[in-house]
């Protein structure tokens, strides 16, 4: 299973919302070097549902985040934050001006990295937010697990791991999204209620589903969530993953060529093929006696 | 495989591929996969299975059956002295060419189903030298028939002396000699 792209792909979304430039699979040194994300923040850059990346900002004033991403199968280690500050200074070579103190390098992982902030004596800004010396230099760490469900932590806890959380979170987006069918007025709270829903079907649909069917919500919610993702990743590559065959055999073949239209499909095939598939005594066979007078005339 | 694609797949296949694909719009999944995709994953047999035969008629109209699949082809199906019963074999010639009818079907099979005579006499002996070459016309129909028909001097170009020689009675060697 591949987290890290579709990691990115997720946090860009939320990120992009806030003002913030996202860089996506920044190339330093000589390949294979690729950040995982860099955001380059400006002074409208509000980071809304980063809470924990905002506080980190306020904090050292920072203008931009060196961010590499630690998926549930891919514990943060002393190399790994290493290699983060050597990518923080390759990214500052090759982008003149960048202020060192103000590019910050932060490891934001699912799992929580306890040994690793026991190791180097992490020191904690707030939950699930710390900070740690190593070389003689600064790293953040978020460990997302760890955060508090809060809506702040939203744009990072989606990508929670721990199914106790993952659900608390979840429970929360249905509360908010269908706030609307009670008070109309509260169209924020529903909206960030199924922005968030609709990543948490992506991310982690099993613990989506079994939530809503728990709590007696309409599957059509998660189904029209299921949908938008569908839509998001495309028809057609979804189809690839599942089978084209399967997917044709499930919905019915006479389905897809009534939409298509019978000659569309005959054109496509060419007809020497129909013709040959058929067999020209089965053609011989359905001909009227005029069609037939018709064929020896051509022959 | 990707985390997302994954859960997407774990929900479709939840709700069902039929409903979830149904409500996006069969004609969108059509038009995204595009149907050579289509026709190749379920085979063309299925397809017109599904639309039928007649409709397949319909769609391509007849004038094109004959063009399209080619003299051999309806030759295979419907057999050849069904054909030339039902046209001439002049007419078939005419309309494909010598060479294009033998290809089709051989010679040996013309030849068995009207006779080399009956050929030639559609076609001109010239036409069916000309499409198989005389030596093939020597192998299907034998030496003496061909050389009753296309004249010595031709055949003797053709096969060599030797051959001429190996295939004459004693009779014949002698009257040659003589001659000589």
């Amino acid at each position: 299973m591949t987290y890290d792209p579709d990691f990115k792909r997720i946090f860009e979304e939320i990120a992009s919302d806030s003002h913030t430039t996202v860089l996506k699979s920044v190339e330093v040194g000589v390949l294979p070097l690729e950040i995982d994300l860099v955001l380059e923040l400006d002074k409208d850059s509000q980071l809304q549902y980063l809470a924990p990346i905002q506080q980190i900002r306020e904090c050292v004033e920072a203008e931009r985040f060196i961010i590499e991403y630690k998926g549930p199968t891919d514990r943060a280690t002393v190399n790994n934050l290493r290699k983060l500050l050597a990518y923080r200074q390759l990214f500052l070579i090759e982008h003149d001006g960048n202020e060192e103190q103000k590019t910050v390098p932060i490891v934001l992982s699912s799992t929580h990295p306890r040994k690793l902030l026991k190791t180097f004596h992490g020191k904690t800004h707030s939950e699930g937010v710390y900070s740690l010396i190593i070389d003689n230099q600064e790293i953040y760490v978020i460990s997302i697990n760890s955060l508090p469900v809060r809506e702040e932590n939203f744009g990072l806890l989606i990508f929670a791991t721990k199914k106790e959380k993952i659900t608390k979170l979840v429970e929360i987006l249905f509360d908010k999204s269908m706030i609307g069918e009670e008070n109309p007025k509260i169209l924020h709270e529903e909206a960030v209620g199924e922005r968030f829903l609709r990543y948490a079907v992506r991310w982690n649909y099993e613990i989506v589903a079994v939530t809503a069917r728990q709590r007696g919500i309409k599957m059509s919610i998660v189904k029209e969530n299921l949908k938008k993702g569908i839509e998001d990743i495309g028809i057609a590559e979804m189809i690839d993953e599942l089978g084209l065959p399967k997917v044709i055999d499930e919905v019915g073949l006479s389905k897809v060529i009534d939409v298509v239209g019978p000659s569309k499909v005959i054109a496509e095939i060419g007809l020497p093929k129909v013709i040959e598939e058929v067999g020209l005594s089965k053609v011989a066979e359905v001909l009227t006696e005029e069609q037939r007078k018709e064929l020896k005339e051509l022959l | 495989m990707s985390i997302i694609k994954e859960n997407l797949k774990k929900g479709i296949e939840d709700f069902g591929i039929a409903v979830i694909f149904e409500e996006l719009g069969i004609s969108r999944v059509v038009e995204e996969v595009g149907i050579s995709k289509i026709i190749v994953a379920v085979g063309i047999s299925r397809i017109i299975d599904e639309v039928g035969i007649l409709k397949v008629i319909a769609e391509i109209g007849l004038s094109n059956v004959s063009t399209a699949v080619g003299l051999s082809m309806i030759i295979k199906e419907v057999g050849l002295s069904k054909v030339i019963d039902e046209v001439g074999l002049s007419k078939v010639i005419e309309e494909v060419g010598p060479t294009k009818v033998i290809a089709a079907v051989g010679l040996s099979k013309i030849i068995d189903e009207v006779g080399i005579l009956k050929v030639i006499e559609e076609v001109g002996p010239a036409k069916v030298i000309a499409a198989v070459g005389l030596s093939k016309v020597i192998d299907e129909v034998g030496l003496p028939k061909v050389i009753e028909e296309v004249g010595p001097a031709k055949v003797i170009a053709e096969i060599g002396l030797s051959k001429v020689a190996e295939v004459l009675t004693k009779e014949q060697r002698k009257e040659l000699k003589e001659l000589l």
